[in-house]
């Protein structure tokens, strides 16, 4: 059991996070051009959607909901409080510690719910769904690696790079697809190339934010589990739902 | 004025998904300047500032005039060759198309921007409220709790200010205390969090038959919008399956069609991007009668 999911779940998400990408390059090998927007976005609204779902029997237990509301308008108001700051916010480090603490289904909703509830400031559109989808993944990784993440501070820094790169990768599909109408190795190069410099700003802001915000953050999720009583995984959060 | 907000979360979600769907899908750069236009009416008729519509004409223009030499770039294909770059053909056909493809960008760009002025969170809890109630409930939380966040974080970082923590401090440093102000608040954040759920249990959260409650009501003009949005979407799915608002661009730029019955449907299609723009102002007129009719 990983951060409070069985190995079940574990093995469904892992399929469903390999399977997107498939299905997506399938679709853009077979479906004519004009079907393939509709689709890519009607794939990543599935998705996240799938994983709301998976979260509807969780949010039954207050504390639990209450705290990924928490975590969710921390990440919102983190995104506002640095609008000034574009690609340097602290919204990828929230999810990964909602990950980390709550489990990989609260990670994917703060992720998911931070980009559908800031996009009401910072403008919605089509790609919020690629967004939601992007940022809920990192959170569930997180929550999927949460007792290697909770330990190693390197292991943390690493996951915060990557988790960069990985928004950009996924988001860069969306943005090729609209951008030129369909979808191709080249066209996609060029999209991914076009935004290193952002790419490269998120893995750092990653870095830093994780560094700065890892020691109290795990110092307040202690506190909190003392004084009421709870324990700091996901799965212990689960078994105590009678808070 | 806020022409579509009083509009019930239904008509608003089919209005807006058959727009994207029309904005976003459509080859026909006919229909993408259409929308376009039909975008910036809205943003202008629902009481934009001439300055924020320059700022987004502006842009637009931008994005339209790059998206169509990059196209230029990237694509080769196309009949007619303009010149040859290193080998390489550019085309008249791929220019019309990065052309085509940013005045698509502009105008989705654009239709967010008024979707996003014309829609709020009750909308959202309304919509995710029937079929997530448990994501909805954290939303609904999730949104009392950031505007008290912001707060407290300006007001502890005000009080910070005021002791002088930051006087004469480098950057660093006063990224640092912004941060540690940031943890502090979200301890706080953290513990206020469980007292909240407390409350909420002891409240009957989490029990079944739960019930939820909206100010939004379905009225007549949500019906005669939800039959427009009907329409405009029959048309396009009928322009489009039958080749009439279909284009093509390579080899050459071409219409699908050249028809009256083409025409027709275009036309509808304008009249369904107006919509909005003709809401707001069928508002003023009515406002601008019964303020008469007082005086």
């Amino acid at each position: 059991m990983v951060a409070g999911m069985s190995l079940k779940r574990i093995f469904a998400y892992i399929a469903i996070v390999l399977l997107i990408p498939a299905i997506i390059v399938v679709f853009a090998a077979v479906l004519p051009k004009s079907l393939f927007m509709p689709v890519a976005v009607l794939i990543a609204l599935t998705a996240v959607l799938a994983f709301m779902l998976g979260f509807e029997k969780e949010a039954d237990n207050a504390s639990k909901a209450v705290l990924v509301a928490v975590f969710t308008a921390l990440s919102v108001a983190g995104r506002v409080v640095f609008a000034a700051t574009p690609g340097f916010k602290p919204v990828f480090s929230i999810a990964i510690f909602a990950g980390i603490y709550l489990g990989g289904e609260a990670g994917f909703l703060v992720g998911a719910l931070t980009a559908l509830i800031s996009n009401f400031v910072f403008g919605q559109g089509a790609w919020t769904i690629f967004q939601m989808f992007s940022w809920g993944l990192i959170g569930l990784a997180a929550g999927l690696l949460a007792p290697l993440l909770r330990k190693s501070k390197v292991a943390l820094c690493i996951a915060g790079a990557l988790a960069g790169p990985l928004f950009s990768l996924i988001i860069d599909v969306w943005s090729t697809v609209w951008i030129y109408g369909t979808f191709s190795l080249k066209t996609y190069l060029a999209t991914t190339l076009a935004s290193l410099p952002f790419t490269i700003l998120h893995a750092i802001s990653n870095v830093v934010f994780l560094l700065l915000l890892a020691e109290p953050m795990r110092k307040a999720m202690a506190r909190v589990t003392v004084k009421y009583a709870l324990m700091t995984s996901g799965e212990s959060l689960k078994r105590r739902s009678k808070i | 004025m806020h022409c579509f907000r009083r509009y019930h979360p239904i008509t608003k979600i089919a209005y807006f998904a058959v727009l994207f769907a029309i904005a976003m899908f459509s080859e026909n750069p006919l229909i993408r300047v259409l929308s376009l236009a039909g975008a910036l009416a809205a943003l202008a008729a629902g009481g934009s500032s001439f300055k924020r519509l320059l700022k987004i004409a502006a842009g637009g223009v931008i994005t339209v005039l790059v998206m169509g030499p990059v196209n230029c770039i990237i694509f080769h294909e196309g009949r007619t060759v303009l010149f040859r770059v290193f080998g390489a053909a550019v085309t008249a056909e791929a220019f019309l198309y990065g052309l085509s493809a940013g005045v698509m960008i502009v105008g989705t760009a654009v239709w967010c921007i008024f979707l996003t002025d014309e829609t709020d969170s009750e909308d959202l809890v309304f919509t995710l409220g029937r079929v997530l109630p448990g994501v909805s409930a954290v939303i609904t939380v999730t949104l009392r709790y950031i505007p008290e966040i912001i707060k407290k974080y300006r007001e502890t970082l005000a009080a910070q200010r005021m002791v002088g923590i930051f006087d004469g401090k480098k950057f660093f440093v006063r990224a640092v205390v912004a941060t540690k102000v940031f943890m502090s608040v979200t301890e706080r954040s953290v513990e206020n969090a469980m007292d909240t759920a407390f409350i909420m249990r002891a409240r009957g959260y989490g029990l079944r038959r739960r019930v939820s409650a909206s100010y939004k009501k379905w009225r007549e003009e949500d019906t005669v919008m939800t039959l427009l949005t009907v329409t405009g979407a029959a048309a396009f799915a009928f322009g489009e399956i039958s080749g009439l608002l279909g284009f093509t661009y390579y080899p050459a730029a071409e219409f699908g069609s050249v028809s009256l019955s083409a025409a027709a449907l275009a036309m509808v299609c304008a009249l369904f991007f107006a919509l909005p723009a003709l809401t707001a102002l069928d508002g003023r007129i009515r406002w601008q009668k019964s303020f008469k009719s007082r005086t």
